[in-house]
C-alpha cells in the first residue's frame, strides 16, 4: 500500500512537471514569434491596413504596381501602405484616400509604403504620379535616407530613384513627401522596380 | 421500509435523465415552432437547418471542412480560421463525415444532445451541489427556454463549452481530479476562456480546506500548502487542464510561426486587449444603442457574480473571468458569452428558485418571451445576435 502510494506520487508528480516544461517551452515560442514578413507587419506591428497577401509585400522586378483596387493583390498598392499605428481604426490608411475611377490617392503631405526585397540588394524604381494642377516638389526617402528629389512642372511626372543596399530583413519602406503646394489628391499611376 | 420522505427526491419522480430528455425534446418543438412562425411571417424558403445556419457558423464550416490553412486562408479583411477553436468544428466535421449528413444539419443535431447533456448533468450538479430540486428544474429550463438559448442549436461552441465548464466544476468538487483535468483540456480546446476554468480549483482548495474541521491542527498557510500537495491527483488533473489550449498554441506556432494567432487575429475585427470596465463604462453612456444593451446584460450578470461570490461558491472565479476577459476587447457580443455560461445559469437558476411563487410566474414569462425574441432576431440574421 505505501509502494502504490509513492508510486502513485511519483506518476502524478512527473506527469505534471513534464506538463509545467511543456507549457513553458510553449509559452517561450508563443512570445518569440518567427512568422512571415508579411503576418509581422500586419498582425503584431499592425502598421499595415490590408492584408497583403502571402508573399504580398515581395518586390518583383519589372512588376507594374497600381493603385486601382482597394484590395491587396501582387500588382496593387493597397497591401502596402503604412498606416500611423496608434490610429486605432485600422481601416483609414493615413493620408490616403480610395477615389472612384482613380484608385488610392495621395491626401497627405507624407505617406509610406512597405516592401520586401532582397537582403544586401539595391533596386532601381519608377514612380509615377498624377497630380489635379501643376506644380509642387516630390522627395522620396528608402528606409529614411533620401533617393530623389523632382519638382512637377505638368499634371504628371515620373521620379526615378535607386535604393541602397537593403538590411538584413530586406525591409523597404519607401516615403513620399509632398512640398512647395503640390495640389492633393495626388494619384499613384505607376510604381516599378527594376 | 423506508419512509417517503427518506427517499432522494430525485427517485420520487421520474429519472433525472427522462425529465432532461422531455424538456429537451419540448425545446426543439417550440425552436421548431418559431422557426414555423417566422418563415410564414417573413416568406423565406430557407429550410431549419438553413435558418440555424448565421454569422460565424460559416467559419466554424471552413474549420470543419478544411481545417486551418495558413497564410493563404486569410481572406481580404485578414479575418482567419485560427480565431476559432478547434474542438468542436472538428467534432462537427468528423460526424459529418461519418453520417454523410450535411455539417449544417450535424452542427444543430450534436449540439442537441450537447443541449440535453447540459440539462441532464448540469440538474445532477445542481441537485448534489447547490440548493436541489427546485433550483434543478428552474436550471433546465432556463438553458433549454431562456434568453439566447438558440445557441445551442446552432455550429457554434455555447452548448459544448457550457457542458465542459459543468462537467469540470462537477468532477473538481466530487473529487474526481483526473476526469476534471479532462474536461478542462477540452474546454481549452473549445474557447480561449477554458484554460481559465484552472483558476477554479486554488479557490475550491482554499474554500474546502477552511470549512472542514479538523479541531487538532490549528490552520495556516502551511498545513494548507501541504494538505493540497497531498493530492497527488488534484496536482495531475490541474496540471492537466491546460493542455488544450497549449496544444492549439503548439499548432499554430507550427502552422504560421505565431502561437498566439488566436489573439493578434482579433486585429482584423478591430478588437484590442483594453480596461473591460472602461469598455462597460462606454456602453452604459451609449443609451438605447446595441453597446447599452450588451453592458446592462453584463452589470446584470456582474451582480449575479457578487452573489455567488458572497455564497463562497468556488463557480466565483470562473464567472467573473468568463465576464472580464471578453469584455477586455469590446462590449459587442457579451450577452452571449453571460447569457450561455454554466456558473451564470447555476447562480441565476439560485436566484429565481428563491423568489417569490408570483415573481417565478413573472421572470418565467419574460424569460421565455426574451428566448423567442432573440431566436427570432437569429433568424433574421440580426447583427445583435453575432
Amino acid at each position: 500500500m505505501e509502494k502504490k502510494k509513492i508510486a502513485t506520487y511519483v506518476v502524478c508528480y512527473g506527469l505534471a512537471a513534464a506538463m509545467l516544461a511543456f507549457y513553458l517551452c510553449t509559452l517561450y515560442r508563443g512570445l518569440h514569434p518567427h512568422p512571415s514578413g508579411e503576418y509581422r507587419s500586419y498582425y503584431l506591428q499592425q502598421e499595415l491596413s490590408v492584408w497583403p497577401g502571402k508573399d504580398g509585400l515581395d518586390i518583383v522586378r519589372g512588376q507594374a504596381i497600381r493603385s486601382d483596387s482597394e484590395t491587396a493583390a501582387p500588382d496593387q498598392i493597397a497591401g502596402h501602405i503604412l498606416r500611423e499605428v496608434d490610429n486605432h481604426n485600422k481601416a483609414v490608411p493615413n493620408g490616403w484616400e480610395y477615389v472612384q475611377d482613380k484608385g488610392y490617392c495621395i491626401t497627405g503631405w507624407s505617406v509610406r509604403l512597405l516592401f520586401e526585397g532582397q537582403p544586401d540588394t539595391s533596386y532601381q524604381g519608377a514612380l509615377t504620379l498624377e497630380t489635379p494642377e501643376p506644380g509642387g516638389e516630390v522627395t522620396l526617402f528608402v528606409n529614411g535616407e533620401q533617393v530623389a528629389f523632382a519638382e512637377v512642372s505638368g499634371t504628371e511626372c515620373t521620379v526615378e530613384f535607386e535604393t541602397a543596399v537593403l538590411p538584413k530583413d530586406g525591409r523597404m519602406e519607401l516615403e513620399i513627401v509632398l512640398g512647395g503646394d503640390m495640389a492633393t489628391p495626388v494619384s499613384v499611376k505607376e510604381l516599378i522596380f527594376t | 421500509m423506508m419512509h417517503s420522505s427518506a427517499v432522494p427526491a430525485e427517485r420520487r419522480a421520474l429519472p433525472l435523465w427522462f425529465r432532461a430528455g422531455l424538456i429537451v425534446l419540448v425545446s426543439r418543438l417550440v425552436l421548431l415552432a418559431i422557426y414555423w412562425y417566422w418563415k410564414n411571417t417573413v416568406g423565406s424558403d430557407d429550410g431549419p437547418f438553413t435558418a440555424l445556419f448565421q454569422w460565424d457558423s460559416g467559419w466554424y464550416t471552413s474549420v470543419a471542412e478544411n481545417g486551418y490553412i495558413g497564410e493563404a486562408g486569410i481572406v481580404s479583411d485578414g479575418q482567419a480560421s485560427w480565431a476559432f477553436f478547434p474542438l468542436v468544428p472538428l467534432l462537427e466535421g468528423f460526424f459529418t463525415r461519418l453520417t454523410g449528413l450535411p455539417i449544417r444539419a450535424v452542427g444543430v443535431l450534436m449540439n442537441s444532445l450537447l443541449l440535453y447533456l447540459i440539462t441532464w448533468w448540469g440538474a445532477r450538479y445542481i441537485l448534489r451541489l447547490d440548493l436541489g430540486e427546485r433550483q434543478a428544474t428552474i436550471f433546465m429550463l432556463l438553458v433549454n427556454f431562456g434568453p439566447y438559448n438558440v445557441y445551442y442549436s446552432t455550429l457554434y461552441t455555447e452548448a459544448a463549452f457550457v457542458l465542459l465548464v459543468c462537467l469540470t466544476l462537477y468532477c473538481l468538487q466530487t473529487r474526481h481530479w483526473l476526469l476534471m483535468g479532462v474536461f478542462g483540456a477540452l474546454a481549452g480546446a473549445t474557447r480561449n476562456t477554458g484554460i481559465f476554468l484552472a483558476f477554479a480549483v486554488p479557490l475550491w482548495c482554499l474554500l474546502t480546506y477552511v470549512e472542514q474541521p479538523d479541531p487538532l491542527h490549528k490552520k495556516g498557510v502551511k498545513d494548507f500548502v501541504c494538505w493540497v500537495l497531498q493530492k497527488p491527483r488534484l496536482i495531475l488533473g490541474t496540471f492537466l487542464m491546460p493542455m488544450g489550449f497549449f496544444l492549439y498554441i503548439r499548432y499554430l506556432d507550427h502552422l504560421l510561426g505565431d502561437g498566439m494567432a488566436f489573439m493578434h487575429v482579433q486585429y482584423a475585427w478591430e478588437k484590442a486587449v483594453g480596461n473591460p470596465f472602461l469598455e462597460l463604462w462606454k456602453g452604459l453612456l451609449d443609451i438605447g444603442s446595441e453597446s447599452f444593451i450588451q453592458a446592462t446584460c453584463t452589470l446584470l450578470c456582474l451582480y449575479l457574480f457578487a452573489h455567488q461570490a458572497m455564497r463562497r461558491r468556488p463557480e466565483a472565479v470562473v464567472t467573473l473571468l468568463f465576464i472580464l476577459v471578453p469584455l477586455s476587447t469590446t462590449v459587442i457580443g457579451m450577452t452571449r458569452y453571460v447569457l450561455c455560461s454554466f456558473p451564470i445559469l447555476l447562480e441565476a437558476s439560485h436566484l429565481l428558485c428563491q423568489k417569490s411563487r408570483l415573481s417565478r410566474v413573472f421572470w418565467a414569462f419574460f424569460l421565455f418571451a426574451f428566448g423567442v425574441g432573440t431566436t427570432l432576431k437569429w433568424f433574421e440574421g440580426a447583427q445583435v445576435m453575432i
